[in-house]
């Protein structure tokens, strides 16, 4: 025995690096943790205790349901001089109790195990006490081991048994249901009241589902052409009184006011004229202005102030002026003078 | 014409109201002076086709070779001054303008802004031959006369319109 111990704590020691080298025996593999309360006497305490706490509630509610429909009354009113609160006080003060005292009990028994296990295991060991104990524990076993392959049967039998019962009950509880009146409780208003439409709309990023959207690609999947072609354009036309737009136009002072801007006998003038005719305008023009830089140059060295007197008295003959028309190419430059 | 730039139509507007602007003045040196060469040119030109005239007319009518004759000595002279004499005052009587003025858009007339006829056109036309060196008084002169002006009291002005001969 001790050296089987020894050997299995030199395995236990062993044993993660097992794992980590892949020489697994099958000894590696992980006890599934137990769930608390397990094997510790006080989780079933509790579990008893909660239980019995839940029945004491729920007697002391079909209680009270009882007697609001004795005297009448829908809505049973909680009074602490009835005989019901009294009840549930007193029951729930014996639960408190009874779980301090099962977690006391709990301690001590433990406490007691702890001191009297190796006294018994002595006992059991070295005395002749041990043989009826033995056997009382193999008769045991025996017996456990029955009660619990009997008891797969049993639970089958019971499963079976709550699958034919549970559609019933719960058919007969939705048949008493009034699902019409348990939607008219839920207070919807209440629900939309609740929700904030600003919030959710605020969380969505219009931004990026616009940015999503391929303008392309929709664009290229309208038919365009289908589209005018269900335009009528000729009852636009139609509709378009033309007449109207003509009369609003004042045509006569546009043209006016065109032919104002346009000089048509310029035009005329110059699209008749020669290149000829331009040349001997830019050489008399030339002559003109070598005229007056000799005039000029000649004057500043004479010293004299104030110009010349090159203006001529107004013809004699007025007859002869009021005659002049445009001359030949060459002249319209001077003509154009005399038509404004 | 539309199409040419707007700067250049501006600049084209600006000359013409300037050209417009001078019409009527009293022309300057320049002017004068190549208006009187290519009167000169004109003449040698038409005296020269005189001659040549004068030639085929004697090859038709005489048995003589072709060949152009120029007049000697004082003859030469004296018909071509009267030939160019001639010339301006038919033409200044005329229109104002001989060719060379016609060319640069001026105009001979009195002071008093009427044709120039009859004697004194001849006068002017004599002198203008003759005195050439005339013309250099317009650098000086306050009212760009030449000398032939001062002495038969006329003008010559930018004129570039049209008047008929005669008017």
């Amino acid at each position: 025995m001790e050296r089987s111990g020894q050997q299995g704590g030199v395995i236990r020691l062993v044993e993660p690096f097992a794992g980590a080298t892949g020489g697994s025996n099958g000894t590696a593999e992980p006890r599934p943790s137990e769930p608390p309360g397990a094997g510790d006497p006080t989780g079933l305490i509790d579990l008893a205790l909660g239980a019995a706490g839940l029945g004491l509630a729920a007697i002391v509610a079909i209680l009270r349901e009882v007697e609001a429909a004795r005297s009448g009354r829908t809505v049973p009113a909680a009074r602490d001089d009835d005989l019901t609160a009294m009840l549930a006080t007193v029951g729930f003060a014996g639960l408190g109790l009874a779980a301090e005292a099962g977690q006391q009990a709990a301690r001590l028994a433990r406490a007691g195990l702890a001191a009297m296990r190796p006294v018994g295991d002595a006992a059991t060991e070295h005395t002749p006490l041990g043989r009826p104990v033995r056997s009382l524990g193999a008769w045991l076993d025996r017996w456990s081991g029955r009660g619990r392959v009997e008891q797969v049967a049993r639970e089958d039998l019971a499963a079976r048994v709550i699958e034919v019962i549970v559609p019933r009950v719960a058919g007969a509880v939705i048949e008493r249901v009034d699902l019409d009146d348990v939607v008219a409780r839920v207070d919807i208003a209440g629900i939309v009241d609740r929700i904030d439409i600003d919030a959710i709309v605020g969380r969505i990023d219009i931004d990026a589902i616009v940015a999503r959207v391929d303008i392309g690609e929709i664009v290229d999947r309208l038919d365009i052409d289908a589209i005018v072609a269900r335009v009528d354009i000729d009852a636009i036309a139609a509709r378009v009184d033309v007449q109207a737009i003509i009369e609003r136009l004042d045509l006569a002072s546009l043209t006016t006011t065109v032919m104002d801007e346009v000089n048509v006998g310029e035009i005329i003038r110059e699209s008749t004229g020669s290149i000829s005719a331009e040349t001997v305008d830019a050489i008399r023009y030339q002559g003109m202005n070598a005229d007056r830089l000799v005039q000029r140059l000649v004057d500043r060295i004479m010293l004299r102030r104030g110009g010349r007197e090159l203006t001529l008295p107004p013809p004699a003959d007025a007859e002869a002026d009021a005659q002049a028309v445009p001359d030949a190419p060459g002249d319209a430059a001077a003509s154009v003078g005399a038509s404004e | 014409m539309s199409a040419e730039p707007r700067a250049s139509r501006v600049k084209r507007a600006a000359r013409r109201d300037r050209i417009h602007a001078l019409q009527g003045i009293r022309a300057g040196f320049v002017s004068r002076i190549l208006a009187y060469v290519i009167d000169v040119v004109v003449l040698f030109v038409l005296g020269f086709l005189i001659l040549c005239f004068v030639a085929l007319v004697r090859w038709v009518v005489t048995s003589a070779d072709f060949h152009i004759d120029r007049p000697e000595g004082w003859l030469s002279v004296v018909l071509s001054f009267l030939f160019a004499t001639l010339y301006f005052e038919y033409l200044w009587s005329a229109t104002g303008r001989s060719l060379g003025e016609q060319f640069f858009g001026l105009r001979t007339l009195r002071s008093d802004g009427a044709r120039l006829r009859g004697w004194l056109a001849l006068l002017r036309g004599a002198l203008w031959t003759a005195f050439p060196i005339g013309l250099l008084w317009i650098v000086v002169s306050k009212r760009n006369a030449a000398v032939q002006d001062l002495i038969c009291d006329t003008a010559v002005i930018y004129d570039w319109s049209y008047h008929p001969p005669g008017g």
